[in-house]
């Protein structure tokens, strides 16, 4: 019995959330506390250090969204409908199989020699008795997946993350996370098959990733207030988890801490209108169009920055001085333009759509 | 005669169970205090198929309530800007983040096939507060981490935050509410969690 068939509801809802990490990532929203105990411009020189190309990142973002509304959402659709839960469990595990190579090569380069024993015996197991990584016998016999890559692999070493990028096609991603990818794909037997072999495969593999990633796309769409942030923050924070094997420090603790001097009032005490049934539909009403408003003016803004062909780039002062380098002037210039380029994609995209509705 | 004394049995009857609910929670260790909110949880679950969301968020309201610090919560969600909302912002926002709240437990956690959660371990942190290690068992599926970091409000436990597998629930919409009150304003994040309220309820 294929495991994907027993889920209910509930541990949908769950696996999407691991799914999420294991797709997505945190950055580390710790507070800074002056001397006299007051915050300073607390997260925001946090989260602009970790995410400085948000401009860039925000239109990359959105084209991404559309090319999956528009093209991969579609095909996946498409692809889950007409498959049989039990064949895409069978394709979905061949191709986790094929990672296991660079599960395990990350293993021995992190110095984890035990896991990596165990994740080669695990590749070896399936590649063999489970027939090609078909089915997962591996699991059955105790031995558990593991999450490794390239990108954790760095980390490991001590390189430092980088700003948060939004990669066209591949999503989520930083600085880091660049050579990551690179290696991840060289060390992936697909890369080596001929082209006319490797092309249709590799859709395949892509398919079979956004099918993966379904539920947690869903996931998102249920929990966020702010897509972009909540797939950005989770992003961050799930890759530090892997990177440290689950063992990092609560780093948000800290945030906690700066309000114990400051306990006011509960102001949820003897509030007895919480039912969910009682909020105003009129009030209700008035804050949505409040939010279309403001969704409106935002767009407006970033048509007009996007136009102006700015990047923006509020900048905390760790990245001051990389400002002034020609190289960081090239590379601003380059995501101007690859800017520009994809806010074109996009907005034809949506002219499609909209064609399409009339 | 019957009366007045029916009337000072029920006096008696109440205070004295007040009292003794007083002392129990405050006496309830951190791990109890997640340990019965899970068991809520849990049982909520177990039922979840056969109650609809309102259902489900009439039985979770007060377990919230009683066992997270919804107050301080939504003042670390909105971080700084908290102090420049008037009072009756602060109220709002309190009722509504208390909402969202119960709201996403009943829409989540809806059924049942098997899940069951784990006490893991409990570590102090090192300005007297707790971390509730927990594991969330799915059959056939790997466990999810549940973290639960705890405070002290006044003399009872009270949850603060919940990390699933590293990702932080606090730290993430702390990020997320920053980022729409620097953009769009209070009003327009009121908007989106009532709109957020709004799907859960519509959604089965």
């Amino acid at each position: 019995m294929c495991k994907f068939q027993r889920q209910s509801k509930f541990s949908k809802t769950k696996k999407n959330l691991l799914i999420t990490a294991a797709f997505h990532l945190f950055g580390c929203t710790t507070m800074q506390v002056t001397e006299n105990g007051n915050e300073i411009e607390e997260n925001d020189s946090q989260v602009i250090a970790a995410d400085p190309y948000e401009g860039f990142n925000r239109t990359m973002y959105d084209f991404n969204d559309s090319l999956d509304s528009y093209i991969f959402g579609p095909v996946v659709d498409g692809y889950k409908w007409v498959t049989p839960d039990i064949l895409e469990t069978g394709i979905s595990n061949v191709f986790m199989n094929m990672k296991g190579i660079n599960v395990f090569l990350n293993d021995f380069l992190q110095g984890k020699l035990q896991q990596g024993a165990q994740d080669t015996g695990r590749f070896l197991l399936n590649s063999t008795v489970g027939l090609g990584g078909i089915f997962d016998v591996a699991t059955y016999a105790g031995l558990e997946p593991n999450d490794e890559d390239f990108g954790q692999t760095l980390a490991v070493w001590g390189i430092p993350k980088g700003p948060y990028l939004v990669l066209p096609v591949l999503g989520p991603s930083t600085f880091r996370g660049i050579p990551g990818v690179v290696i991840d794909t060289a060390a992936n037997p697909i890369s080596y098959l001929a082209w006319p072999v490797a092309a249709p495969i590799a859709a395949m593999a892509g398919i079979d990733k956004r099918a993966t990633a379904d539920s947690s796309l869903q996931f998102i769409d249920d929990a966020a207030v702010d897509r972009y942030v909540f797939t950005r923050e989770s992003y961050l924070q799930h890759r530090e988890y892997l990177a440290t094997d689950g063992e990092q420090e609560f780093s948000d603790n800290d945030l906690l801490e700066d309000f114990d001097d400051e306990e006011g009032e509960d102001l949820l005490s003897g509030s007895s209108d919480l039912n969910v049934t009682d909020i105003n539909k009129d009030e209700q009403q008035q804050s949505l169009d409040i939010a279309a408003e403001t969704e409106g003016k935002l767009k407006q803004s970033q048509a007009s920055q996007d136009s102006s062909g700015e990047v923006k780039t509020e900048n905390a002062d760790s990245v001051q001085s990389e400002k002034n380098s020609p190289a960081f002037k090239e590379a601003v210039r380059s995501f101007n333009k690859a800017t520009r380029t994809y806010q074109e994609a996009s907005d034809k995209l949506e002219t499609i759509k909209k064609g399409d509705q009339l | 005669m019957i009366n007045k004394y029916f009337s000072w049995w029920l006096f008696l009857l109440l205070t004295s169970s007040i009292t003794f609910a007083d002392v129990s929670k405050a006496d309830l260790s951190a791990r109890e205090v997640v340990a019965d909110f899970q068991a809520e949880l849990l049982d909520t679950m177990k039922q979840g198929e056969s109650m609809n969301f309102d259902g489900r968020y009439k039985k979770l309201s007060d377990p919230v309530i009683n066992s997270h610090d919804l107050t301080k919560i939504a003042r670390i969600v909105v971080g700084k800007e908290w102090k420049i909302f008037t009072d009756e912002q602060k109220k709002t926002l309190v009722k509504i983040f208390a909402r969202l709240s119960i709201a996403s437990y009943a829409h989540n956690f809806k059924g049942h096939s098997g899940e069951e959660f784990k006490f893991d371990s409990e570590k102090k942190t090192a300005r007297g507060g707790m971390v509730i290690h927990t594991l969330l068992k799915i059959p056939g599926d790997q466990d999810v981490k549940l973290d639960y970091q705890m405070k002290k409000k006044e003399n009872e436990w009270r949850i603060i935050n919940i990390i699933a597998n590293g990702v932080s629930d606090l730290a993430l919409k702390r990020s997320e509410y920053t980022s729409i009150l620097k953009r769009e304003g209070f009003d327009a994040l009121l908007a989106k969690i009532s709109g957020k309220i709004e799907q859960y309820s519509t959604q089965e």
